[in-house]
């Protein structure tokens, strides 16, 4: 521990541990949780910064959205063709809508949306974030009085929570395109009737718009706040952005599935997947 | 590698006359071709790698296999633990997914064979190409990217040795090893992740599952799947490396070819898995019956 004649007096705040890297696992889940918990805390300061806000959102959504979407899309695609060979089989076809609609909502959307965050957005995150640790870009918004937390890491998280539901909507929508189109012209399990009849029936509006959307919003939000840990506390030249934006990867996985997959599922719907069955 | 580069080079100069030719610059014409052939000139130097390494084993299949053990191990030892909670997380949403569609339908006693289809050609082939392009994929990028920064591949050169065969061959070949490896590992994990969500949640027995199970097992399901993620490990591995190796100078350069590379990957995963699937299930009318 360095003695408090060697600490810098103004507390840098963003720099943490920077004298020298967290040396495993738990240190390293811990620094990044205590950096997460000051930038929600500088989000009202962040909300000052209204047009640099509105920039970060537009460039997430120029570059990520059309990604985001085309894997949204192989969701409902993917779902289609489980669908169809199985109910086939048991001689379900009428219920391949519910099948659609259950599957889109539950299983593949949330999660995939949070995959491919962590890999586009997260990522493209540590990469500038990072490259702008390395030319000490950062340091010199320090000295000029900038509240980097809240310009650089608050404006993105902001940003996301302002873009993000949008993209994810949209992107539902276009998979229940692909699904329809699937099920009805390309493997014709049944009837566009009957499809659209049972996939409506058990669609809720609360399913979709309350819990499919908050189960894709909380994981990412999370996401994001990791990538801009990673790129503050990103060393040692080039090097050192590629080997954060690595390991940020790795977490965000980790981070997608467990939250996502494991702890919202289960406070959302429990044992039990919620059917309302004619509505 | 230099004179395939001239070639290559010398081509792209071609290309561009003929693209300003043809679009002249400024307006979205230019934008929407201009992306088109970057993406093209990308997938080439893909082209290009695969075909490199190729061309190396083909010409001298040993010397680099001690190599490919050491990777292997480091591959490993790399994703076994975030494979694992990866599986534990999304299995836990599978399984009670599946357990309730079923039970909704009435068919809980033939869970085995469902979630046997469900799990071995959709939930682990992109499991573990999640897990595998995420930690080994950004791992091969940023290390290969790395030494491109520090010139180490031009010192390589310089020595007369080739690098790819050096550095890229092993690493290739271990993530092909390790992607059907830890595929093999999930679809056991998941299948018994199915069997605790049957007895614990199903109504019925654990015998209805494994009979169930076992009777739907055929070979062209397990063995189309190795080689759909054969093929995966593959592509994650060209990719990842052919972005490393194309590391531009400065500061953002190896974080934006991680990023990358990892897109890629991650979408090259679907795709290569639908297709797959697709061509499997079309062919094989023996996967089709459930008994």
């Amino acid at each position: 521990m360095t003695t408090a004649a060697a600490q810098p007096t103004q507390s840098s705040s963003t720099r943490g541990r920077t004298d020298r890297p967290p040396e495993n696992v738990m240190q390293e889940l811990g620094d990044a949780l205590k950096f997460s918990a000051r930038v929600l805390v500088s989000l009202p300061a962040a909300a000052r910064h209204v047009t640099e806000v509105l920039r970060q959102a537009a460039m997430i959504a120029m570059s990520s959205s059309l990604v985001i979407w085309i894997l949204l899309i192989a969701g409902g695609v993917l779902v289609s063709e489980v669908a169809h060979y199985l109910l086939t089989t048991v001689g379900a076809q009428a219920y391949a809508g519910f099948f659609n609609s259950a599957g889109i909502n539950k299983v593949t959307n949330p999660m995939y949306f949070g995959y491919i965050v962590a890999a586009k957005v997260g990522c493209g995150i540590v990469a500038e974030l990072g490259s702008m640790r390395i030319n000490e870009e950062i340091d010199a918004m320090e000295v000029m009085g900038i509240n980097v937390m809240a310009y650089l890491a608050g404006t993105r998280v902001l940003a996301w929570a302002i873009v993000g539901p949008f993209i994810y909507m949209i992107g539902t929508g276009l998979g229940f395109v692909a699904g329809h189109i699937a099920i009805v012209d390309v493997y014709k399990t049944s009837s566009a009737g009957a499809y659209s009849d049972t996939f409506w029936a058990f669609t809720t509006p609360a399913d979709l718009m309350f819990r499919s959307l908050v189960w894709a919003m909380v994981p990412t939000i999370a996401v994001i706040l990791i990538s801009c840990y990673y790129g503050f506390t990103a060393r040692g030249g080039p090097v050192g952005v590629g080997v954060n934006t690595a390991r940020s990867m790795v977490f965000n996985v980790l981070i997608v599935s467990v939250l996502g997959g494991a702890v919202l599922f289960q406070l959302f719907y429990g044992t039990g997947v919620i059917v309302p069955i004619a509505n | 590698m230099s004179d395939k580069l001239e070639q290559a080079s010398s081509a792209g100069r071609r290309g561009r006359n003929l693209l300003a030719a043809v679009a002249p610059s400024g307006g979205p014409g230019q934008f929407a071709l201009g992306g088109a052939r970057n993406t093209l000139e990308q997938a080439g130097n893909m082209a290009v790698l695969l075909a490199q390494l190729c061309k190396s084993v083909a010409h001298n299949p040993r010397g680099f296999w001690g190599d490919v053990r050491d990777q292997v191990a480091d591959m490993t030892k790399r994703t076994f633990v975030p494979a694992t909670i990866t599986v534990i997380g999304y299995g836990t949403l599978v399984v009670t997914f599946a357990v309730v569609v079923l039970l909704f339908l009435g068919a809980p006693n033939r869970l085995g064979a469902v979630y046997l289809s469900f799990v071995l050609r959709e939930t682990a082939p992109y499991l573990t190409g999640i897990v595998i392009a995420g930690v080994l994929g950004t791992a091969l990028t940023s290390e290969l990217g790395a030494r491109k920064v520090r010139e180490e591949l031009d010192a390589l050169r310089a020595l007369g040795q080739d690098p790819i065969r050096l550095l890229v061959l092993p690493r290739v070949i271990a993530m092909i090893i390790v992607t059907t490896a830890l595929f093999m590992y999930m679809v056991i994990f998941e299948i018994l992740e199915g069997l605790a969500g049957t007895i614990i949640l199903g109504d019925t027995s654990a015998g209805a599952f494994a009979s169930s199970f076992m009777v739907n097992l055929t070979v062209p399901d397990v063995l189309g799947s190795a080689i759909k993620m054969s093929i995966i490990g593959l592509f994650i591995g060209v990719v990842c490396a052919s972005k490393g190796l194309g590391v531009s100078a400065g500061a953002e350069g190896v974080g934006r070819a991680v990023n990358q590379a990892v897109v890629i990957s991650v979408l090259g995963v679907f795709i290569i898995s639908i297709l797959f699937n697709m061509i499997l299930l079309g062919l094989t009318p023996d996967m089709r019956v459930l008994r």
